[in-house]
């Protein structure tokens, strides 16, 4: 088993990678997984000192395609991982906007007493200008919305029909959790042992129990196009 | 897990395979390492272009002149045309028309201005016949295509090339810029109203224009056929560097046609093994995201390729290995006095051909692997395209063409037997 560095021997630059990534699909500011990955890596091995050639590296979302389409088992995305994880390190740890955005069950936790205010706050210009020019998130990028109920809780208020025979373990994410307890709903109801999902919010369709279960890396996991738990709408079952 | 049939690879034969698998009514499971050859290749049908290192004009009559054993051999001619009739339907229909027909080889122009043999062809690049005067156009900023060094092959070649420059109007890249990038741009009607003025300038007075194969990614061949209309010249596409933009389009098809049969599919999670039941496979093992997943299945098809293609492992000790089953892997007989180990693997000159390069698993006439004495060794395995012994794909030119035939012939074994 090689090491995941040792991975980048095997990059024939076909640049397959290249052609499934979101991220370079959409701005010149990440170059791509090969240039990061595979090809980055030469410049990586053996420097432990110095700052890191690639800042550039910020911008890979994380979400595994370059590795899953890699036709040579080069662990693109781990390789960026690590080499990401050096540049933090470089840096001094982690950012504040890092730390904030990379904690949404205590961002959800602080703002669901006060969900429709938060949003309100977080919607206004001057609010998302002081926030860009704090943290560094764009002023216009999307911002999920803060939910007054937990996934978790609803599921809770929810009971699972008479005459239920199997039981589902759906694994929400913190999205579903946190701002988007709609997406788990439906999708939770549509496991109907008759194929019969209901898709409306507050009853589980018969047939079927299920027993929500957290998980913190389902929704980093998830590709994108998956109507999952980091998917931005709520699934309309067949 | 569980399956009916569990493909292997997602190279020509795998992607062909089950999609006429699942349209024969069976259940797929696509595993595969990642993508193929579609993104590597020239994006066209290769299907004889030599026989004993002579070129083949007419590589279905060519059939009776390969040896014994040669995939070809085993299905015989009448599934090479249904595979390539199935293609050509398949392909139509996903809006990638392609030209040609079966009974006579056509040429390509590749990025270097040479004209490769090949048979069934992408519309965009289907210039037979290229003559006149001939612009080769690539765009400002594009570093993947030299219009000096695609002329220079073909003035070699006797035809009338000179090379030009077009620019890309303003868009969202501000420095060099990739061909999947440009393919992307170019899918937009915008962006094509915009490229086109500066194009037909670049190709101005010349009869035909070649450029990089990147007219557009995700519409099929309509951002060609529009950009065609648009400069007034016809456009020919020019097989460029990996990734192979018609390949991309290629396997795009297939995804969205494996889609809607409703064929799975598993990417980045090779097969590594097999479980079996005397001779009989009843379970593939793939490495999942951090355990092994066993899936039991019917009926396996792999599809895995060659020692290229990362179906055949070639080890330091002279021997090979087939990298999902173990099945038994044979090597052509190689020159007398280089049979030593590794040695055996390759020829005695570098740009001849290779014993590895025809390496790979012995089949009977239903594509079930064999031993030495000929006997099946698994009864619910076949093996298809690049991992089959007996021919060595790059070199010949055969490649999508053996992939097409034995996809075409285990859609039919498999499709008359029951499912259980």
């Amino acid at each position: 088993m090689l090491h995941v560095e040792q991975t980048a021997d095997h990059c024939i630059k076909c640049n397959v990678c290249n052609t499934v990534c979101p991220v370079s699909a959409v701005t010149d500011l990440f170059p791509g997984p090969k240039y990061e990955g595979p090809q980055g890596q030469r410049f990586r091995a053996g420097i432990d000192t110095g700052e890191s050639p690639d800042a550039s590296l910020d911008y890979c979302s994380a979400c595994g395609l370059c590795t899953q389409a890699c036709p040579e088992g080069v662990l693109v995305a781990e390789i960026n991982q690590i080499a990401r994880s050096r540049l933090v390190a470089d840096r001094g740890g982690l950012n504040l906007r890092d730390r904030v955005i990379s904690r949404p069950s205590l961002m959800g936790g602080m703002a669901r007493p006060v969900a429709p205010i938060a949003n309100a706050v977080m919607a206004a210009l001057p609010v998302r200008v002081a926030v860009e020019k704090l943290l560094g998130v764009h002023r216009g990028a999307a911002m999920p919305k803060f939910s007054a109920m937990t996934f978790r809780s609803w599921a809770r208020s929810h009971r699972a029909p008479a005459d239920a025979t199997r039981t589902v373990a759906y694994f929400h994410g913190c999205a579903a959790q946190e701002f988007e307890p709609e997406v788990g709903a439906p999708l939770s109801g549509s496991w109907s042992a008759t194929g019969r999902g209901s898709p409306s919010r507050g009853r589980a369709a018969a047939g079927c129990r299920w027993s929500p279960t957290a998980t913190s890396t389902a929704a980093a996991a998830t590709p994108p196009g998956w109507s999952g738990g980091c998917a931005g709408r709520p699934t309309t079952p067949g | 897990m569980r399956a009916d049939v569990i493909v292997v690879g997602a190279g020509p034969a795998g992607l062909a395979s089950a999609t006429r698998l699942a349209e024969a009514g069976r259940q797929v499971l696509l595993l595969a390492r990642g993508n193929g050859f579609t993104h590597w290749g020239a994006g066209a049908v290769d299907v004889l272009g030599r026989v004993g290192g002579e070129p083949v004009e007419r590589p279905l009559a060519a059939i009776d002149r390969l040896p014994d054993g040669h995939p070809y051999r085993l299905t015989g001619e009448a599934a090479v045309r249904e595979g390539l009739d199935w293609f050509s339907r398949f392909a139509g229909a996903a809006g990638l028309a392609h030209a040609g027909d079966p009974d006579r080889n056509r040429r390509q122009v590749t990025a270097f201005g040479t004209l490769r043999q090949t048979c069934l062809l992408p519309e965009p690049a289907a210039g037979e016949g290229l003559g006149g005067r001939v612009a080769v156009v690539s765009f400002a900023g594009f570093r993947d295509f030299s219009p000096a060094l695609c002329a220079l092959g073909l003035r070699r070649a006797g035809i009338d090339a000179t090379p030009a420059s077009a620019p890309v109007p303003a868009w969202d890249h501000d420095r060099y810029f990739t061909a999947v990038e440009l393919a992307r741009a170019i899918d937009d009607a915008d962006f094509r109203r915009r490229l086109a003025p500066g194009l037909a300038r670049a190709v101005a007075g010349a009869d035909v224009a070649v450029v990089p194969a990147v007219l557009g990614l995700r519409r099929g061949h309509e951002p060609w056929a529009d950009l065609q209309s648009l400069v007034g010249t016809p456009l020919v596409e020019a097989a460029t560097a990996p990734p192979s933009i018609p390949g991309v389009r290629l396997f795009a098809a297939y995804r969205a046609r494996l889609d809607t049969l409703g064929v799975r599919w598993q990417f980045g999670f090779p097969a590594i093994g097999v479980e079996r039941d005397g001779d009989r496979v009843t379970a593939v093992r793939s490495e999942g995201a951090s355990r092994v997943v066993v899936t039991r299945c019917q009926e396996l098809v792999l599809a895995t390729g060659g020692v290229a293609g990362n179906g055949i492992e070639a080890n330091r000790d002279g021997t090979l290995t087939e990298k999902v089953a173990g099945l038994p892997v044979g090597l052509a007989s190689s020159e007398p006095g280089r049979s030593e180990g590794r040695m055996a693997f390759v020829g005695a000159r570098f740009l001849g051909d290779h014993p590895l390069g025809a390496a790979g698993v012995q089949v009977d006439a239903e594509l079930r692997p064999v031993d030495a004495s000929g006997e099946p060794v698994l009864a619910n395995v076949r093996c298809v395209g690049g991992l089959l012994a007996g021919h060595d794909p790059t070199v010949e030119g055969s490649r999508e063409g053996v992939a097409l035939a034995t996809a075409a012939r285990v859609a039919s074994l498999l499709a008359a037997t029951p499912v259980r």
